[in-house]
């Protein structure tokens, strides 16, 4: 009965579209092909896929990926109802430009995704409806509405209940573009609030769990489809609630995996937990540690945690075989040089495996972006930007070529083989970390000499020419 | 209860009240000290910051002077101050309330 009355209905069709990220561009396209296995890009998305998941009956889906093509989407109004647009602050000018053409075109667009839920109002400038927060308590009822012809213009993740967290439908993607094809959620939001992160900004501070016998559900499928060994738990914060982390670690065991994700320092006093992390197969985490300054964790919100107690808490976890991939934000208000190197030598110190240094970067809807959109200080509002390794915003103890030469500095010096050789020694060896940590060193060595330009360090700071050094180094030496 | 502001626990609270004149906190640092960065942390109610503050200074505790106004905001509002201060007492005014009552949870200067 139910299904002769779903073929009587017309079915629809939604079009979920990934913007191509500028970030794609920045990592430099061919590299990144060389470093995956000739794979189109590193993630696939998660985010569409899980849209695609909670479509109500009677809409047919079909998603693309602008990051995996070499042209850009060119839109038509062809069998489409409807059109779903997910984008990061990176893909905010990509998604506004499609959004616009479709709407031209005559069709509906909806935007959903960190950076229409942060600024809504910008979004509907060029989408037709926007919805913030959770797909899974947002996209169904705007669906809804719009086959019912009564769309509203913004629909709130907390206007509605609460839906639990999907499983993602990954048959609408290309396993063959991804070198990550099989990412899988199982928690969102975060318990913490620090100032610079989207996540509380946008999801507030509630942290939620998916069901553990679906995400084991979903390990095994891809086990089984894809012959996947080895996972990305695109989580924020998978260990944010040891006593649900440890059940599901539990359950895990079974499987015979292997995997990583990002979490909190937290996991360090919880010796049960991070022994189930290793006996499931946690190979390593992600965490970060913003700065070894307490300072500066203060002044970043980053409250649960003294930067003093650092060093013992990585140890605790290092001792239980897993490797840590830290990450350290430079540009912070009190940030000068020289605490962006104390940085790295402390992440030296720590034998942290791997280690990035983004720039802070004020994602609209944080603190941060208010603080300095107040204050003045932000230099652009070029979404293209807001990517890591820009600066965009006027540091207060820097220069902007100070920092972003900071950044390229610390990747530099933690990579040299010699602080390998530091960090990770030779035996046992650690084959994964010291290939990533190689191949990081030999493309930015690469990067500098193609381009003719000295490699940087942060004793150009010193130097009595360290704007001339600083200049070169970034390859403004024409310019100044 | 400026104490509460200062007592390096983040779940106690100075509240301000509302009104005029417009809530302040004094708080003695025991001797003359050099800061040039306030960082007041808001606590658990993170809205309870002050649109715009005033940081002022004084040394003996009767006679201030203002060092800078600047923007609070959420959950941490960080002011850097345009010089090195020399100073043992600070104030710390609201001048522009925010959305809710400007309550202080910790104080630290760097």
């Amino acid at each position: 009965m139910i299904s002769s009355q779903a073929a009587r209905l017309p079915r629809r069709k939604l079009r979920l579209i990934n913007p191509r990220s500028s970030l794609t561009t920045i990592t430099m396209p061919e590299i990144i092909r060389k470093m995956t296995f000739s794979r189109r890009a590193l993630f696939m998305p998660l985010n569409l896929a899980i849209c695609a998941a909670v479509v109500p009956d009677g809409w047919d889906v079909e998603i693309i990926d602008e990051n995996v093509t070499d042209e850009l989407h060119r839109p038509s109004a062809e069998g489409i109802a409807a059109v779903g647009i997910g984008a990061m602050t990176t893909q905010a000018r990509r998604a506004y430009e499609l959004a616009d053409v479709y709407r031209a075109l005559g069709v509906p667009v909806i935007l959903g995704g960190i950076h229409p839920s942060a600024l809504p109002q910008e979004a509907l400038r060029h989408g037709t409806i926007v919805c913030r927060g959770d797909a899974e308590s947002t996209l169904p009822r705007a669906l809804r509405d719009l086959g019912a012809g009564q769309p509203k213009a913004v629909y709130d993740w907390k206007d509605g209940p609460a839906a639990p967290i999907a499983t993602p439908r990954k048959d609408l993607l290309n396993p063959a573009d991804y070198l990550v094809f099989n990412p899988i959620q199982t928690t969102r939001g975060c318990p913490h609030g620090c100032s610079f992160c989207t996540t509380p900004a946008i999801f507030g501070r509630s942290f939620r769990q998916r069901d553990i016998g679906e995400i084991v559900q979903e390990i095994r499928q891809a086990k089984e489809q894809f012959n996947s060994r080895v996972f990305i738990f695109s989580d924020d914060d998978v260990a944010g609630n040891h006593k649900w982390a440890m059940e599901l670690f539990d359950a895990m065991i079974p499987l015979k995996v292997k995997w990583a994700s990002q979490c909190d320092i937290l996991i360090s006093q919880n010796d049960k937990l991070l022994g189930l992390m290793r006996k499931s197969g946690c190979l390593g985490v992600i965490l970060g540690l913003e700065s070894p300054r307490s300072g500066t964790l203060r002044q970043a919100g980053k409250r649960y945690v003294r930067a003093e107690e650092y060093l013992d808490r990585i140890a605790r976890i290092q001792s239980f075989g897993i490797s840590i991939w830290g990450s350290f934000i430079f540009g912070f208000d009190t940030d000068g040089w020289a605490d962006c190197m104390n940085a790295v030598r402390f992440a030296q110190r720590a034998k942290l495996c791997m280690s990035c240094y983004p720039i802070l970067t004020p994602y609209p809807g944080t603190a941060v972006y208010e603080q300095y959109r107040c204050q003045g200080r932000l230099l652009t509002e070029d979404w293209d930007k807001y990517n890591g390794s820009t600066v965009v915003y006027q540091p207060a103890r820097m220069t902007i070529d100070e920092l972003r030469h900071a950044q390229m500095a610390a990747f530099h010096e933690f990579y040299t083989p010699s602080s390998s050789l530091r960090r990770l020694g030779l035996w046992p060896l650690k084959r994964n970390s010291w290939l990533a940590n190689l191949a990081i060193y030999r493309g930015l060595t690469y990067y500098y000499s193609k381009r003719a330009r000295p490699l940087p360090r942060f004793s150009d700071y010193a130097a009595c020419d360290h704007a001339e050094r600083i200049a070169r180094s970034l390859g403004k030496e024409g310019s100044r | 209860m400026p104490d509460l502001a200062t007592d390096g626990n983040l779940n106690t609270m100075a509240v301000g009240r509302t009104g005029n004149p417009p809530p302040s906190l004094r708080i003695d640092l025991g001797r003359a000290c050099t800061f040039n960065f306030v960082v007041v942390d808001h606590g658990r109610d993170e809205l309870a910051y002050a649109r715009r503050v005033e940081i002022a200074i004084s040394n003996d505790g009767r006679i201030f002077s203002p060092c800078m106004i600047g923007p609070g905001s959420r959950r941490v509002s960080n002011f850097m101050l345009p010089k090195m201060a020399l100073a043992r007492y600070i104030r710390i005014t609201a001048i522009e309330p925010g959305p809710k009552p400007w309550a202080v949870a910790e104080v630290y200067l760097q």
